[in-house]
C-alpha cells in the first residue's frame, strides 16, 4: 500500500500547475547561477567546492517548494473537502502518513533537481561533484524542510501556522549566518567568523560548509571534495535526525478536525462585511492569529541578532554605540526578507481566502466591488508591513536604551516606513496581480517568489544610508527617484488586478498581462538611471574643507610639543582618548622615523558612507564616524580599535606622504605594512604586549581567510599589488616578527635607511634588514605549522614541576595556488607555559622539550606572541596533563 | 446487522445533537428521516467512526465499533453529505487511489472492481475526465461508486439526493435499490420521497432522538381515518391553528389548504384524506 500511495502522490504533485511553476523557477535559478559565474573566477565552475556551495544556496529556495508540496499533501483533504471519505478508509496511519510524506519529498526533490537542468543549459556539470553535493547537501536539506512543514501541517491543520513554521526555518538560517559572519550575507567583517553552534544550527548546512572550508586555498577549492567530517558531518546528522523526529511527530499527531461546521459558517459570515473598514478589519483579524504572533517574536529575534552582529560585534572585536543611523542600516536587509516572506505566504492566504472558503460566489454576487476587495487586501497587507516596521522601531529604541544611548532621532526611525516599508507595499501590489493571473494559490506563491527574486536581483532600490553628520545626503533623493515611478506602476497593477477579480476570462487575462508588461517596460526604460555607478569622489583637502563648512562640528585642541592637535567632531565620546592616542603615536613614530612633517595634526569625523574606514591626507586624518567615533570603549577589556585607527592614519603621515613609495608591486609594503607597524608600536606603548598579541591574532585570521578567498593568485609580500590581506595582515605579522628577530633598533635603522631611498618598495626594506629569514618571509610565501601533540607534567622532588612537551613543527613554501613544498626548519621559537615564556630552537618534525616551572602548569602554548604565520593556529595551545 | 444503543453526543457549544439513540438495523435499505439539525449527520458520522459519541455503543455484525474502528472501516462504504474531490484528477485514478486506501492491494483486482463500479454508476464514458468537472448528479454517482469499493457490508448514504434534478434523483434511486441485498444500507435524508420510494424500514429522528420507527406502510396506516383536509382563507389560519391540531399547510391553486389530525371530522368543511409519509413526518417532528 505504501508504494501505491507514494506513486499516486508523486503523480498528483507533478500534474499540478504549481509543480511546473516550481520546476521552472528552479531551472531559472540554476541557469542564473551558472550564467552569473557563481563563485570566484579562479575556480572552475565544475569544482566540487563550488558545486556544493551552489547547491546549498539553491536549497534555500527549496523551502518554498517544500512548503507548497508538503502543505498540500496534508491539507489537501481539508481544502478539497474530501476528508471524510479519506478518513473512513481503513488505511493504516503509518502507510498513509509516510506515503504522503515520501510523495511530497520526492516531488520537491524533483522540482529542485530542475536547477541542475537549468545549470547545464549554460555550462557543463560533472556527474561526481553534483551527485555528491546533491546527496550531502540537497537531499538532507529538502528532507528536513518537507518533514518540518508536514509535521506542522499535521499538528495544526492550518495553512497560516504551516507558513509561520517555514519562516522559523528561515530565521534560524539567517540568525546562524549573521552569528557566523557568513560570506553569503551582505558584508563580512574582518577578524571574525565560524563558530560551532551556528554551524550545527543552520538547517541548510551552509554555515557548516563555510566553517569547514574557511582556510581552503585556491588549489583545494578547485579540486577537492569537501569531506563529510567534523562539524559538517555533525550538522548533516542533526538535520537528518531532526527530519526523522519530525516524521515521527507527524505520524503520532492526534487526528485533528480543522473546523466544525458552525465555525466555518461563522467565518463565512465575517466575510460578508460591507463597509470598507469592516473588510480591512476582517482581513487583519484573519491574519493576527496565534501562530502569527509567534512570527513577531521571531522577527524580534532576527532583528536583534542582525543589529547585534552589525553594531555590537563590529570589526576587531570592538563594539559600537547604537546610533540610529547604524540601526536602520542594519535592519534594511532583514526587513526585506521578513517582508518578502509575509508577502509570499500570507499574501497568498489573503488573496485566496474567499475562494478557499468557497465564499466567492456569495461575495461576488453582493454589491461589493472588485476594487474594494483588492484594495482592502492591499491595505491589510500594508498594515501588516507597517506593524513590522513599528516593531523594528521598538526593538531599535530598546537596544539603544539598553546601552544607555539616548540620541534617538525619531524622524530617522520614521523614515523606515518610507525606505523599507514602501518598497514592500509595492511588492505586495505586484503580488496581488500575480495571484489574480494565477490558476491557484500555490502557483501564485511560486510565481511571487520568482518575481521577488528577479525584482531584487535586477531592479533593487538604491539603498539610502543615514549618517549623523550629513543625514541621508543624496541617497534619499536617489531612492525617491527610483520608488516614485514604481509606485505609479504598482497603482496600475492594482487596478488591473481589480478588473480581474470577478472574471478571469482568457481574453481579459491576456490583455491584462500585455498591458502590465508594456507599462512596466516603458516606465522602467524612461526612468532608468543613465549615470551608472558613479565613482565615489576621492578624498581631498578641498572636499574636506567643504565638509567642514557644511557640518556643525565641534572642535577639541591639544598642544603636543610644537605640534597642534585638533579634532573636528560631532560624536564626543571618544575624543579625549583619540587625543591621547594621537600623542602616543606621534611620539613613537618621531622616535622611529623622524620629525613629524607638519605643524598641525587635524582629525576629522566623516560620514558613514565614506568609502574608507580611515584616510590620511597631509596633516589631516579622516576617520569615518562608524569606524571610530561611534566605537563604544566603555568596556576596558575590549580591543582598543581607536588606538589602531588613529595610529594607523598618523603613521601614514610618514609612510605614504613624506615617504612616497613606488607604485610598482611591493610598494604598498612601505605605505601600508609600515603603517601597521606603527599601529603595533603605538599599541605596545599604550597597552603592552598583550594588546599587540590580540591584534596579531586577528590579523593572522584575516590573512588565512583572505588567502582562502583569493580570487586570483597569492603572491609573496614583496610582490603585493592590491591584496589587503597581504599588505595589511601579513605585513603586520612579518614586520613585527622581524622586530622580534632582529630587535627594535635594527628595524628603526632599516626604516630610516629606506626613508632616504627614492620610491622604495618592500624589496628595499628587505635589503636594509639584511637577514635570510626575513628574506624568506618577504620574498616567498612561507608558512609554518606548529602543533602541541603532548603536554605532560610531573612533580619534582623540590616542589617544582617538570614539564615535557612534544611539539610538531613544519615549515613550507607555498606557490600561487596553494601547493606546498616542505622546507627544513631550524629557528628559535617562543614557548609559553602559563605566563612564563622562553625561546627554544625548533627543528622540523617532532621536538621534545623539557621545562621546569615553579607552580603547577596549566597551559602550554607554542609561539604565544605570534611571530610566525601558522597555517593552523588552533592547535598551538594545549592544556598540560598533570597527575 | 447494526445495533445502536444509548448514543449521546453534546457539542462544545452546548448543542445536544444525539440524545439517546437506540436502533436495530437489518440488511436492506433503512431510511433515517428528520429535519435539518435533527442530528442525522452527527449520527451518520458517529456510526462511520469519524467522531466519537459521549456515551453509547455501536455494534456491527458483532464488532464493537468504538473499540475497533479499523474493523468497521474495512467493511464500510461512506457517501458523505456535500463532499469535494481533489482538483484535476480523473475518476478512474481517484477511484483507484481510494481502492488502495481501502486495502485492495492487488492491482488487477482493483482495476476490475473500479471498472465494474464505473459501469454500474454509468460513468464509464467519462472516467478519464476530472471528477472536479462533473455535474452534481455525476459527482453523486462517483460518490456512490467510491462508497461501494471493497464490497462493504455497511453503506452509509448521507443526504444523497439533495441538489439533484428529478431525472438524476430517479437514476440514483435505481442505483440504491439494488444495494440492499447484501449490506445494511443506511439512507439519511430530509426528503420524504427518498424514504417512501426506497426503504422497507425507517426511523424518524428529531431533536437527537428516535421519535417514530417501523415500516413506512404500517406507520402510514396508523393514521388511517385520522387525517382531514380543508381550504381556508389565509386570514383565518391563526384561528384554525388555535382550535385544531394542524399538521401541515399547503398552497393549492393560490389558496391555503390545511391538514388536521383528529379522530373524527373536526367541523363542517373538512373532508377526509388518505395519509402519506409526509404526514407521519410532520406529526412526529
Amino acid at each position: 500500500m505504501l508504494n501505491d500511495i507514494v506513486i499516486f502522490e508523486w503523480r498528483y504533485h507533478t500534474r499540478q500547475a504549481t509543480f511546473l511553476a516550481a520546476a521552472a523557477l528552479f531551472a531559472l535559478m540554476g541557469g542564473a547561477l551558472a550564467a552569473l559565474g557563481f563563485g570566484a573566477d579562479n575556480i572552475p565552475n565544475n569544482s566540487p567546492y563550488l558545486v556544493m556551495e551552489a547547491f546549498g544556496f539553491l536549497s534555500l529556495f527549496a523551502l518554498f517548494a517544500a512548503a507548497v508540496f508538503a502543505a498540500n499533501a496534508v491539507l489537501r483533504d481539508d481544502d478539497s473537502r474530501m476528508r471524510d471519505i479519506i478518513d473512513s478508509t481503513p488505511a493504516p496511519r503509518f502507510a498513509f502518513v509516510f506515503g504522503r510524506l515520501a510523495g511530497a519529498y520526492v516531488a520537491t526533490l524533483t522540482a529542485v533537481a530542475f536547477s541542475i537542468a537549468g545549470w547545464m543549459t549554460i555550462t557543463s556539470l560533472d556527474a561526481r561533484p553534483s551527485l555528491y553535493a546533491f546527496a550531502v547537501i540537497t537531499m538532507p536539506n529538502v528532507l528536513f524542510c518537507v518533514a518540518l512543514i508536514f509535521a506542522v501541517a499535521m499538528l495544526t491543520r492550518s495553512s497560516i501556522a504551516t507558513y509561520a513554521a517555514s519562516v522559523v526555518v528561515y530565521v534560524l538560517y539567517l540568525v546562524a549566518s549573521a552569528l557566523s559572519n557568513s560570506p553569503l550575507m551582505a558584508q563580512s567583517k574582518a577578524g571574525g567568523g565560524g563558530g560551532t553552534i551556528p554551524s550545527l544550527a543552520d538547517p541548510f548546512g551552509l554555515t557548516a560548509f563555510f566553517d569547514v572550508t574557511r582556510h581552503w586555498t585556491i588549489a583545494a577549492k578547485s579540486t577537492a571534495f569537501v569531506p563529510l567530517t567534523g562539524v559538517l558531518l555533525a550538522n548533516r546528522a542533526i538535520v537528518i535526525g531532526a527530519a526523522i523526529a519530525l516524521a515521527f511527530v507527524a505520524w503520532k499527531a492526534p487526528r485533528r478536525r480543522r473546523t466544525t461546521t458552525s465555525q466555518v459558517v461563522e467565518g463565512q459570515a465575517e466575510s460578508l462585511s460591507y463597509t470598507f473598514n469592516g473588510r480591512v478589519a476582517m482581513e487583519l483579524r484573519a491574519f493576527f492569529t496565534k501562530p502569527v504572533l509567534l512570527l513577531y517574536l521571531l522577527w524580534i529575534g532576527l532583528a536583534v541578532t542582525e543589529i547585534n552582529s552589525d553594531v555590537f560585534e563590529a570589526e576587531y572585536g570592538s563594539t559600537m554605540y547604537p546610533a540610529t543611523g547604524l540601526i536602520i542600516n542594519a535592519l534594511m536587509q532583514p526587513l526585506f526578507i521578513i517582508g518578502a516572506l509575509l508577502i509570499i505566504y500570507f499574501g497568498a492566504e489573503m488573496y485566496w481566502r474567499e475562494r478557499r472558503t468557497r465564499m466567492a460566489p456569495i461575495i461576488d454576487s453582493t454589491p461589493v466591488s472588485g476594487a474594494w476587495m483588492i484594495a482592502s487586501k492591499w491595505i491589510a497587507m500594508a498594515t501588516v508591513i507597517a506593524s513590522i516596521v513599528v516593531c523594528s522601531i521598538g526593538i531599535g529604541v530598546t537596544m539603544q536604551l539598553a546601552r544607555g544611548y539616548h540620541d534617538f532621532r525619531p524622524l530617522v526611525y520614521l523614515s523606515l516606513f518610507y525606505i523599507a516599508g514602501l518598497p514592500l507595499v509595492l511588492y505586495a501590489a505586484a503580488s496581488l496581480l500575480i495571484h489574480a493571473l494565477s490558476p491557484n494559490k500555490y502557483t501564485g506563491m511560486v510565481l511571487v517568489v520568482m518575481f521577488l527574486f528577479l525584482a531584487r536581483r535586477y531592479d533593487a532600490p538604491p539603498q539610502p544610508r543615514y549618517s549623523d553628520l550629513i543625514g541621508f545626503g543624496d541617497t534619499l533623493r536617489a531612492f525617491s527617484g527610483f520608488i516614485l515611478p514604481r509606485a505609479a506602476i504598482a497603482m496600475l497593477l492594482v487596478v488591473i488586478a481589480t478588473t480581474l477579480w470577478r472574471q478571469r476570462r482568457k481574453t481579459r487575462l491576456a490583455l491584462g498581462c500585455a498591458v502590465t508588461v508594456f507599462v512596466i517596460g516603458t516606465v522602467l526604460y524612461v526612468t532608468r538611471d543613465v549615470e551608472a555607478n558613479q565613482e565615489p569622489e576621492r578624498p581631498s583637502v578641498r572636499a574636506t574643507e567643504k565638509l567642514l563648512a557644511s557640518v556643525p562640528y565641534q572642535v577639541a585642541k591639544r598642544q603636543h610639543g610644537n605640534i597642534a592637535i585638533e579634532i573636528d567632531y560631532q560624536h564626543p565620546m571618544n575624543v579625549a582618548h583619540m587625543l591621547d592616542v594621537a600623542e602616543a603615536s606621534l611620539d613613537v613614530l618621531q622616535e622611529t622615523v623622524g620629525p613629524y612633517p607638519h605643524k598641525t595634526l587635524r582629525i576629522v569625523e566623516t560620514p558613514s558612507d565614506s568609502p574608507y574606514g580611515g584616510f590620511a591626507l597631509p596633516g589631516i586624518v579622516l576617520l569615518r564616524e562608524d569606524r571610530s567615533f561611534l566605537t563604544d570603549m566603555r568596556d576596558p577589556n575590549r580591543f582598543d580599535l581607536i588606538a589602531r585607527r588613529v595610529a594607523h592614519e598618523v603613521s601614514h603621515q610618514w609612510f605614504g606622504h613624506s615617504i612616497i613609495a613606488s607604485r610598482e608591486r611591493g610598494g604598498l609594503v612601505i605605505t601600508e605594512s609600515l603603517a601597521k607597524y606603527g599601529e603595533l608600536m603605538t599599541l605596545e606603548k599604550l597597552h603592552g604586549r598583550d594588546s599587540v598579541r590580540q591584534l596579531l591574532e586577528m590579523e593572522l585570521e584575516r590573512y588565512l581567510s583572505g588567502r582562502a578567498r583569493e580570487t586570483d593568485r597569492e603572491v609573496p609580500l614583496n610582490r603585493v599589488a592590491l591584496q589587503p590581506y597581504l599588505y595589511y595582515s601579513k605585513g603586520a605579522i612579518v614586520l613585527w616578527a622581524a622586530r622580534d628577530l632582529l630587535g627594535a633598533d635594527a628595524m628603526t635603522n632599516a626604516i630610516r635607511t629606506i626613508a632616504k631611498e627614492p620610491q622604495p618598495t618592500g624589496a628595499n626594506l628587505t635589503r636594509a634588514l639584511h637577514n635570510p629569514l626575513v628574506d624568506e618571509w618577504m620574498n616567498d610565501i612561507t608558512l609554518y605549522d606548529f602543533r602541541i601533540d603532548d603536554a605532560h607534567a610531573s612533580h619534582r622532588g623540590d616542589g617544582r614541576w617538570d614539564v615535557l612537551l612534544r611539539v610538531n613543527a613544519t615549515k613550507v613554501r607555498s606557490d600561487a595556488r596553494g601547493n606546498e613544498r616542505p622546507l627544513p626548519l631550524r629557528e628559535s621559537i617562543g614557548i609559553a607555559i602559563d605566563d612564563q615564556s622562553e625561546k627554544r630552537e625548533l627543528h622540523d618534525g617532532m621536538n621534545e622539550l623539557a621545562f621546569i616551572t615553579n607552580a603547577k602548569p596549566q597551559r602550554a602554548t607554542v609561539d604565544p606572541w605570534i611571530t610566525r604565520i601558522d597555517r593552523n593556529p588552533r592547535d598551538n595551545s594545549k592544556a598540560v596533563q598533570a597527575p | 446487522m447494526l445495533s445502536l444503543s444509548g448514543l449521546t453526543k453534546t457539542y462544545s457549544n452546548g448543542v445536544r445533537a444525539l440524545d439517546g439513540v437506540d436502533l436495530t438495523i437489518d440488511r436492506g435499505l433503512f431510511g433515517l428521516l428528520g429535519p435539518n439539525g435533527a442530528g442525522k449527520s452527527t449520527l451518520m458520522r458517529t456510526i462511520a467512526a469519524l467522531q466519537d459519541p459521549d456515551e453509547g455503543s455501536i455494534v456491527l455484525d458483532g464488532i464493537d465499533v468504538r473499540a475497533n474502528p479499523q474493523e468497521l472501516r474495512k467493511r464500510l462504504g461512506y457517501l458523505p453529505q456535500d463532499f469535494g474531490v481533489y482538483p484535476g484528477i480523473s475518476a478512474v485514478v481517484l477511484l483507484d487511489h481510494i481502492a488502495v486506501l481501502k486495502g485492495i492491494s492487488d492491482r488487477r483486482a482493483r482495476r476490475r472492481e473500479v471498472d465494474e463500479l464505473l459501469e454500474l454508476t454509468n460513468l464509464a464514458d467519462v472516467k478519464h475526465k476530472a471528477v472536479s468537472t462533473y455535474s452534481g448528479g455525476m459527482r453523486q454517482r462517483f460518490g456512490i461508486a467510491q462508497a461501494l469499493l471493497g464490497k462493504p457490508s455497511l453503506i452509509i448514504v448521507d443526504e444523497p439526493t439533495a441538489g439533484l434534478d428529478p431525472e438524476e434523483r430517479n437514476r440514483f434511486h435505481n442505483l440504491l435499490s439494488e444495494l440492499g441485498e447484501n449490506a445494511v444500507v443506511l439512507l439519511s435524508t430530509h426528503i420524504v420521497e427518498d424514504v417512501s420510494e426506497l426503504c422497507s424500514r425507517m426511523a424518524i429522528l428529531s431533536g437527537g432522538r428516535v421519535v417514530r420507527e417501523g415500516e413506512p406502510a404500517k406507520l402510514i396506516a396508523e393514521l388511517d381515518g385520522k387525517l382531514w383536509r380543508r381550504t381556508v382563507p389565509k386570514s383565518a389560519l391563526a384561528e384554525f391553528r388555535a382550535k385544531y391540531e394542524v399538521v401541515a399547510t399547503r398552497l393549492f391553486a393560490g389558496q391555503t389548504q390545511i391538514r388536521v389530525l383528529a379522530d373524527e371530522r373536526p367541523e363542517h368543511g373538512f373532508e377526509p384524506v388518505a395519509p402519506d409519509l409526509e404526514d407521519v413526518y410532520f406529526i412526529a417532528c
